[in-house]
């Protein structure tokens, strides 16, 4: 019995967000490999999310249901969301039902289009995308086969872009399907007329001839779109969000499926993933990647610490945290390690200063400066500022590249935590000429908004120098991806020069 | 006989690196054979395409990958060994590396996941010059040149190209030669390159030579730029102009017209195509030649004709770097559900 109830502790407890068969393939993965699947019985409509806490292995959920919320402790929480597609009947002017609709009303009786005409229009108002090909393709050749209908395609760029496509456009055209291709929408007129079908006239970009068409039935496409419930929980789990509604940045930090919150996974229609095949492999990934163990998001001598005598709950890291690491519990701020991704940015956006990083956070690369040759004259002392995901990494693949002599190079997990304070102390006490932060470029920082915060910060400690009479140019900020070998080695070479030209920061005593 | 790992990976490019990485995780012991001395396959060795902000090609995750294998204790990893034979042996699967010696070295798992990659197409049968003019390159060897000069440089005398056209499809979308898939990457790939191109010179112009445009909502968004004209043709034709230019010829769809231009550097987007490796790998394992009809297929996915071999990335199809890294993940995690199953 003892032995059981330890067992059912142990066994990791999922939450899944989401409906639909993509949300019952990942819960029969994570059943079927011993986890408590939370929110998804079958046949139960999906409770929704109403609050969260905790961390990565312990989040603390608050879920309805029917009107009543209930508490749930989970290890992982999916989202999987919904399936939705956009209503494309207003984008194209096309409203009477009888004659222009949705791909399920062909599909229903395929074999009644004996003699007639069928158009599919896709991607002329809009991008298309490659489930609408897909969709689109198979019901043409359907058509064909069925009923022998004469079938239409008119597109704008035809998106081939998955497995199998091409090959099905190809086996379209052999089957007698009719593909004509449009630069833009305002190439194609669509005239209504009292009661009857829609007319169509175009040119042909082949034959540079006149095409009109009267189809019995215009197809229009079903674009996927976000699911609207996506909004709603990326708020509530602290989630980054695509232009589009999505729940994920393009932000390549966060490949495959992981988010900006350790724990929490995102697959499938949440993911912008639209083809079938695509969705049903990103919701057994999904099930997968909630199965791993639960670590420190990063190492515990690098994360950050709270000071509670010298914090006031002004809350600005509970808000300003972009891993949801800082947990707040009766007036009291802590830090949650399996969340803290060690970035730093509380500690240096904290007005109060009662955050630090523990020793290991800051790393001086103690390698042998470069033996860059004497050039004479004044050779500056600078500091650099490295983040370990993109600058320290292009630094060290390079074998012939080494650091100008005099300069001091540190590298951190995340450019977000070089503080102002950092900054003016590298000139005014470590006696710095110059002041170089090598910063991923904006949408490819880990932590999302670090290299942002890092650049403004310089353009801030900028300004100070200009202030007190000091030059501005003296700091710099410069931004990198892990790949940029060459232009690391530009941007330290320009600046270099430029400290040099600018000459000492104080005059030798 | 090497032993002690539970999962060999063949590849050490974007989808053998994160397979690699993700059993590791899982706390599997891994192999990780790479033909090259080092790691990172064709996509590490792509350029950076951020202008000011990124836009997520990815090929910065191959270097940090590159990185955390050489860290990660439960990945061995063996550089400069091409796999010459994989073989079902003792319910598992034996594979025999040789170094550019010919030394041999022989593992055993028991379980193997293909993560081999792909083939890019070799343009020089068709009419388009490669080979033959210095300033006619493919998408790889621009990536290069970006990667390494971080600018766009005409090979004939490295200076900066002032107009560039890129044309598409080349061995992709291609009934003729038996290609029929799209190759999913090259029209954001090259168009980032393009963008990349105009906003370091902007004098330079670029034309855009295309079938449909692929993947790229966001990029033709940042298309509307009066230095880059996307035109709906593929150039059949390449001679040499003057200034060792390239004057290509094509059918323009406005006009209907024939025209002709000449470009400081042609840059063909060149297919992915199965890899003989792979291919000569997979038939020695199921016995017949199987990856032509598996290659970018609908129905494909990690899993093989044989129980415990799997397949990731590129070697089973056009994918691109986020693709590939997905699938990647999924084969390592099928792979231990195969081990779990055996026990």
């Amino acid at each position: 019995m003892e032995e059981q109830k330890q067992e059912n502790n142990q066994r990791p407890r999922v939450l899944i967000l989401g409906k639909g068969p993509w949300a019952e393939q990942a819960a029969s993965e994570l059943a079927d490999h011993g986890a408590k699947v939370i929110g998804h019985e079958a046949g139960d409509a999906s409770p929704l999310l109403a609050g969260c806490t905790g961390q990565d292995g312990a989040f603390t959920v608050r879920l309805m249901q029917d009107g009543v919320i209930q508490q749930e402790t989970v290890n992982r929480i999916l989202v999987l969301g919904e399936a939705f597609t956009q209503n494309p009947a207003e984008d194209y002017g096309l409203l009477n039902s009888d004659f222009a609709g949705s791909i399920e009303e062909i599909l229903q009786n395929p074999n009644s289009w004996q003699g007639k005409t069928v158009v599919f229009l896709t991607g002329l108002k809009d991008l298309s995308h490659q489930s609408v090909t897909l969709d689109f393709l198979n019901a043409a050749l359907l058509l064909k086969k069925e009923s022998g209908a004469k079938v239409f395609i008119i597109c704008g760029q035809m998106q081939v872009a998955a497995p199998g496509l091409e090959r099905l456009l190809f086996d379209a055209r052999t089957a007698g399907v009719v593909v004509y291709k449009l630069n833009s929408a305002d190439a194609l007129e669509i005239s209504s007329q009292k009661d009857g079908p829609y007319r169509l006239l175009f040119e042909d970009m082949a034959s540079r001839k006149q095409v009109e068409l009267v189809p019995d039935f215009v197809v229009l496409p079903q674009n996927p779109a976000p699911d609207p419930s996506l909004a709603e929980i990326a708020s509530l789990l602290g989630l980054e969000t695509d232009e589009n509604g999505y729940l994920q940045s393009a932000n390549v930090h966060r490949l495959p499926l992981a988010t900006n919150r350790a724990g929490v996974i995102v697959a499938g229609p949440a993911r912008d993933a639209a083809t079938p095949a695509q969705r049903k492999s990103q919701s057994i990934l999904g099930a997968a990647l909630a199965l791993i163990p639960t670590a420190e998001a990063a190492p515990k001598n690098r994360q950050a610490a709270i000071n509670t005598r010298a914090c006031i709950h002004c809350l600005t890291c509970f808000r300003i945290c972009p891993h949801k690491a800082v947990h707040k519990e009766e007036g009291k701020l802590t830090v949650l390690t399996n969340a803290c991704q060690a970035c730093g940015i509380c500690a240096a956006e904290c007005p109060r200063l009662a955050i630090s990083m523990e020793d290991g956070w800051l790393v001086k690369n103690n390698a042998a400066p470069g033996q860059t040759q004497a050039t004479g004259g004044f050779e500056p002392k600078i500091f650099v500022f490295t983040c370990e995901n993109s600058s320290a990494i292009a630094a060290k693949a390079q074998e012939d590249f080494s650091w100008p002599p005099n300069t001091e190079v540190f590298s951190l997990p995340c450019l977000g935590g070089l503080s102002l304070a950092a900054i003016l102390r590298a000139i005014d006490t470590d006696k710095a000429d110059g002041v170089l932060a090598l910063a991923c470029h904006e949408g490819n920082c880990h932590s999302g908004t670090g290299s942002l915060l890092a650049r403004r910060r310089i353009k801030q400690a900028a300004g100070l120098l200009k202030a007190v009479g000091a030059e501005s140019k003296r700091v710099g900020a410069f931004t990198l991806a892990a790949n940029s070998e060459t232009a690391l080695k530009q941007a330290v070479e320009t600046f270099w020069e430029q400290i040099k030209a600018i000459g000492p920061a104080r005059s030798a005593k | 006989m090497a032993s002690g790992n539970e999962v060999i990976v063949i590849g050490g490019g974007a989808a053998g690196l994160n397979a690699a990485l993700t059993l590791a995780e899982m706390g599997i012991g891994v192999c990780l054979l790479e033909k090259e001395e080092l790691l990172g396959g064709h996509s590490g060795r792509y350029a950076c395409k951020a202008t000011d902000a990124c836009v997520s090609c990815g090929a910065c995750s191959i270097s940090r990958m590159v990185q955390k294998a050489g860290q990660e204790k439960l990945v061995r990893v063996l550089t400069g060994h091409r796999a010459v034979e994989a073989k079902q042996e003792n319910g598992g699967f034996a594979v025999r590396a040789a170094d550019s010696k010919g030394r041999e070295e022989g593992i055993f798992a028991k379980s193997l996941i293909l993560a081999s990659g792909f083939s890019p197409f070799d343009p020089s049968s068709l009419a388009l010059g490669y080979g033959r003019f210095a300033n006619v390159i493919s998408n790889y060897e621009l990536e290069i040149i970006l990667r390494r000069e971080n600018n766009i440089l005409r090979p004939s005398n490295n200076e900066p190209a002032q107009s560039i056209a890129f044309i598409q499809c080349i061995g992709s979308r291609d009934a003729k030669l038996g290609h029929l898939w799209c190759s999913q990457v090259c029209c954001p790939s090259s168009l980032r390159m393009a963008s990349l191109g105009l906003a370091k010179n902007k004098q330079q112009k670029t034309s855009f030579f295309y079938i449909d445009l692929q993947n790229c909502p966001k990029q033709i968004k940042q298309a509307d730029d009066k230095n880059l004209t996307l035109i709906r043709a593929i150039p059949a034709d390449a001679r040499l102009g003057e200034e060792e230019k390239i004057v290509l010829a094509w059918m323009d769809p406005k006009s209907g017209l024939l025209q002709e231009e000449a470009f400081d550097l042609v840059v063909l987007s060149v297919g992915i195509t199965p890899s003989q490796e792979t291919r000569f790998l997979l038939s020695g394992l199921t016995g017949e030649d199987s990856l032509p009809k598996i290659f970018g297929s609908a129905s494909g996915s990690v899993h093989t004709a044989i129980p415990g071999l799997f397949m990731a990335g590129c070697a089973r199809g056009p994918m691109s770097i986020a693709d590939s890294i997905a699938d990647a993940a999924l084969a390592a995690w099928e792979a231990k559900k195969f081990m779990e199953s055996k026990k």
